[in-house]
């Protein structure tokens, strides 16, 4: 993996894909490819359809890759099929923490995008030195909790009615991974 | 005397008057210097840390009246500012049921009901506004504030592993909370 993006992959289903990062030109597809996951059900994100980004809104969110975060947009064949957000919390206290979220649409899934965009995640965390990377996940969702267990992942909580949805409440479950941060030679 | 519309007065444990209100922007320097205090308190209860703490204008700009959004209390010991507690709900449409809170209460203020009396006046408000969820945070190292939240009925729902990162080391965070 290079120091910065873009990060090209061959998926296990053999399709050229680059994690780069998010421009404001991307607007159109990122909202495109969003809008389908928010649709599905059983839901996997916090955000509904009624308070997407609008395209202007997207512009001014394109966080480039630095000590604060990073956007990043994932594309196979010049389309876009899913994003990485990732944010550095603010206080002196817990600046060594991270918070990210990511999706992926569904066409895209089961070929190791998931996987890549963690090991981004990971990457980013030892570029800048951040030690601590949390994030929720709604308790039905096993599918992404077997991946985070497996990319290092542990469970820390368990909140009840975290979210509430027009169908009703969801539970989410806090995970978090520990890294270490190599002492300067 | 100003007049504020949300005001709960009681007595504490040794039978002075205290009073949870709705802040003032006049409450800013009392409010600071009791943080200032508990900040420099040794192990640490509060994650904020020195080189950030609010001048008067910050804080005043950050107080929060008595509204949807949340609020920013404090409590009042035979007439003067003891402590403050803030609550603020969730942003998302997904999370608006949902508020988090923070407390703090200078020493001398301390095992005398005052921080039962500002949550409870946060549950109030949190009910006034259809809030059915109140999450909090607390150090590990903390015994107290988190004897406090279980006798108010918050439940244990984590602990972040060096959810915090003080000048002294990393600290655990206990995640609780409530179902209204």
């Amino acid at each position: 993996m290079g120091p910065s993006p873009p990060f090209t992959l061959r998926t296990a289903d053999g399709r050229a894909a680059a994690l780069r990062d998010a421009r404001p030109e991307d607007a159109r597809g990122h909202l495109a490819a969003i809008r389908t996951v928010v649709t599905e059900r059983p839901r996997t994100l916090l955000v509904q359809a009624e308070e997407l980004w609008t395209e202007e809104e997207f512009a001014t969110r394109c966080r480039p890759w630095g000590p604060l975060g990073a956007q990043l947009e994932v594309e196979i064949d010049r389309t876009i099929v899913g994003a990485l957000s990732i944010h550095r919390r603010g206080m002196l206290a817990n600046s060594h923490v991270a918070e990210f979220g990511l999706f992926l649409v569904a066409g895209a899934r089961g070929i190791g995008l998931g996987r890549a965009l963690l090991a981004v995640v990971d990457h980013w965390a030892d570029a800048f030195e951040v030690t601590r990377i949390e994030m929720p996940v709604f308790v039905h969702n096993e599918r992404a909790q077997r991946l985070y267990r497996s990319m290092g992942y542990e469970v820390e909580g368990h909140e009840r009615e975290a979210v509430k949805f027009p169908e009703g409440f969801v539970d989410e479950v806090r995970m978090a991974k520990l890294r270490t941060v190599d002492p300067p030679r | 005397m100003k007049r504020t519309r949300h005001a709960f007065p009681g007595t504490a444990k040794d039978g002075r008057p205290i009073l949870v209100r709705e802040s003032r922007p006049s409450d800013a320097r009392a409010c600071l210097k009791i943080t200032i205090g508990v900040a420099a308190e040794r192990p640490r209860t509060l994650a904020v840390t020195e080189g950030e703490m609010w001048s008067p204008k910050q804080w005043r700009e950050h107080r929060i009246p008595w509204c949807q959004a949340g609020v920013s209390l404090v409590a009042e010991l035979a007439g003067d500012v003891v402590g403050s507690l803030g609550i603020m709900r969730g942003t998302r449409r997904a999370t608006q049921h949902s508020a988090e809170f923070g407390i703090y209460l200078a020493p001398h203020a301390r095992g005398l009901g005052i921080g039962r009396a500002l949550i409870d006046c946060a549950e109030t408000w949190a009910r006034e506004f259809g809030v059915s969820r109140i999450a909090l945070g607390v150090f590990s190292t903390n015994d107290r504030a988190v004897k406090l939240y279980e006798a108010c009925g918050y439940q244990h729902e984590g602990v972040e592993r060096n959810g915090m990162q003080l000048p002294e080391g990393p600290v655990d965070v206990i995640t609780m909370a409530k179902l209204l």
